[in-house]
């Protein structure tokens, strides 16, 4: 039996009167590809917020690894194990595409301010053993001939790359991609599908894949969730999915 | 040493060269009347304008109060100054105390002692300006959002400098100002100010640096990297607090009166030096500063120089903001660096440019 690396027990969250998300609850296992879709506006990306730690939810519970994190700042969830990238791209603008991932292996680096200052053989351990990584990641998403490349400057899609790139640096059990395919072209996106499986393999790790065009996400995800208005209409294998009135009529509602 | 393996030679050799340089006219510019005290506020404004690039640069938080933190740090240099002084004075006579800090012979030349003296003077004075850095960190950044920072600063610096117009240990209505006759180098200033450079250079390019530029880009997503935003930014802004404690506690030494409304002008003055030089840019900020030191202090008093500038210096910095916001608005380097590596590349093509004075790594 696989360990449960995330799991949210019936979470809500109430924005002035609308209740965004209603008793929404996943269990993922080690190494699973779920994908979450629904129509725009659904509360994919609220859902996101609450697992991350950008929002605390009105109820439920939220663990990560076996732990309660619901009431934890994003930061410290990231240290357990869980990252993320955003819907509409947050890179690290000005910084370098190298450095913009290094920013997520600080969490593993334990050197002090005295360190870095008088740049110990410590301060180079640590320095080093991220850079390796972070080029390690850099080369399995195609973007080692950018690192010393200011990260705004990439073309759109590598910058989308990028956003998975960081996000993998912090070691996570579990990565979240919020519409990472979003903008993307046909080929482009496909590309992006089966980049997202080698990651997986690579750095073994969960992942949690929204989308709302459901076609991407039935190639490679092992298991489906369906939300609709904040309520789970649906849960299952793509095939089954496919066949859900429920799911159907949601859609073409769209 | 794996740094100095790891260092590219000719710009170490070249850095070395550079401060040799630096060192040596600040030594001999002691022999000179006007050169030291130019020196002097070149050095201690770039340690100032540094220390608030740190903030308004590098974490990209907006600060109005910079001025009183910087007048903290001379306010406290100034207080130690005269408790030690009248410490001293009491157990062996005025005469032998000053005797210890400068050779009274040579008319009043820095003694090894005094030097170690003001060392620790601004020392402390910089902890001090640190940990009221550091409490109004915590509360401005860790408990607000947005645009706070620039507003508690600014009633930070309000009431600490009317504190000073109220009490007659601090100033009073006229402003501090120093009994004791001892005043500093531009020697020391200039270690300081390489001290410093070196310092923020390396603090930026450790993990902590990291964090502060990822907060600058982006705070959520530097959240969701792991970076815990809060504290970075109290760290940033307590390392800023400390280097203009430094600032103030040298401008201690080398002005020895501080006007009541010297906390609101130096605010003004350094965001003015940090933009014209750059935001985030540090050398282009030592650059800013020096520009501003040699016209307040060489341009405007020189004899063929209108009246009107003379009388009024400032009134050119209100032009200069809107020139730069209008046609330059990253300022001079914008948020590049002068490199050594810049710096060779343009040997290569011409042979007529002058060496720029501050060393980067
Ligand atoms: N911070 C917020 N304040 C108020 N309403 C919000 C907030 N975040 C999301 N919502 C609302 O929640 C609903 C779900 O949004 P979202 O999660 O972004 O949908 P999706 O990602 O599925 O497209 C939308 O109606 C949106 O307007
Ligand atoms: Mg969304």
């Amino acid at each position: 039996m696989a360990n449960t690396v995330l799991k949210a027990n019936n979470i809500s969250i109430v924005f002035g009167g609308l209740k965004a998300v209603d008793n929404f609850s996943i269990e993922i296992k080690e190494g699973e590809l779920v994908g979450l879709i629904g129509p725009n506006g659904a509360g994919k990306t609220t859902v996101f917020n609450m697992l991350t730690g950008v929002y605390v939810p009105t109820s439920g519970t939220v663990e990560l690894c076996g732990k309660d994190v619901t009431k934890l700042n994003p930061h410290k969830r990231v240290e357990l194990g869980i990252s993320r990238t955003f819907q509409n791209i947050r890179l690290f603008k000005r910084m370098s595409v190298l450095e913009n991932v290094k920013v997520s292996s600080n969490i593993h680096m334990n050197y002090s301010v005295f360190d870095g200052i008088f740049k110990t053989k410590k301060y180079y351990e640590q320095e080093d053993l991220a850079t390796e990584e972070a080029m390690e990641i850099l080369k399995v998403l195609g973007l080692e001939e950018y690192i010393n490349e200011e990260a705004q400057n990439l073309p759109y899609g590598k910058q989308r790359k990028l956003e998975i790139a960081r996000a993998l640096a912090s070691r996570p059990a579990i990565l979240c991609l919020d519409e990472p395919a979003a903008g993307m072209n046909p080929t482009e996106t496909e590309e992006l599908m089966e980049t997202i499986k080698i990651v997986r393999e690579k750095f073994n790790t969960a992942i949690l894949l929204i989308e709302h065009d459901m076609k991407l996400v039935m190639g490679i995800c092992e298991w489906i969730k369906v939300i609709s208005f904040g309520k789970e209409i649906a849960t299952g294998t793509p095939v089954e999915i496919r066949n859900n009135k429920e799911v159907i009529t949601a859609y073409l509602g769209e | 040493m794996i740094w100095f393996k790891r260092m590219n030679k000719r710009n170490l050799i070249s850095t070395v060269v550079g401060v040799l340089v630096l060192t040596l006219i600040s030594i001999f510019s002691t022999k000179s009347y006007e050169l030291p005290k130019i020196l002097n506020l070149i050095f201690i404004y770039s340690i100032s304008a540094l220390a608030l690039n740190i903030v308004c640069g590098c974490l990209g938080e907006f600060v109005l109060g910079h001025g009183g933190f910087i007048l903290i740090g001379y306010t406290t240099a100034v207080i130690l100054m005269q408790q030690i002084s009248k410490l001293f004075t009491k157990s062996m006579g005025k005469v032998y105390f000053k005797e210890i800090l400068v050779y009274v012979v040579r008319g009043g030349e820095l003694h090894p002692m005094g030097y170690v003296f003001i060392i620790l003077t601004v020392i402390v004075a910089a902890l001090i300006t640190a940990i009221i850095g550091f409490v109004v960190g915590l509360i401005a950044l860790g408990r607000l959002k947005g645009d706070y920072l620039a507003i508690v600063t600014l009633g930070i610096s309000l009431i600490f400098v009317n504190v000073c117009k109220n009490f007659d240990s601090l100033g009073g209505g006229t402003g501090i100002s120093i009994t004791t006759t001892i005043s500093s180098t531009p020697l020391l200033n200039l270690a300081f100010l390489v001290a410093i450079l070196i310092l923020i250079l390396t603090f930026m390019g450790s993990r902590f640096g990291r964090n502060i530029l990822a907060c600058r880009d982006d705070n959520i997503a530097a959240e969701a990297c792991g970076v815990p935003v809060n504290k970075t930014k109290v760290i940033a802004f307590t390392f800023s607090s400390l280097l203009a404690g430094i600032g103030g506690a040298l401008l201690a030494f080398v002005q020895p009166q501080a006007p009541t409304a010297f906390g609101q002008d130096m605010s003004i003055l350094f965001l003015i030096i940090i933009v014209l030089g750059g935001l985030g840019s540090l050398t282009g900020s030592i650059i800013a500063a020096i520009l501003i030191v040699l016209y307040e202090n060489w341009f405007c008093v020189q004899s063929w120089v209108p009246e009107f500038f003379a009388n009024n210096p400032k009134i050119i910095y209100g032009i200069i903001l809107v020139l730069i916001m209008l046609f330059r608005s990253s300022g001079i380097l914008g948020k590049n660096e002068f490199t050594w590596n810049w710096f060779y590349k343009l040997f290569k093509k011409k042979d007529n440019k002058k060496e720029t004075l501050e060393g980067d790594k």
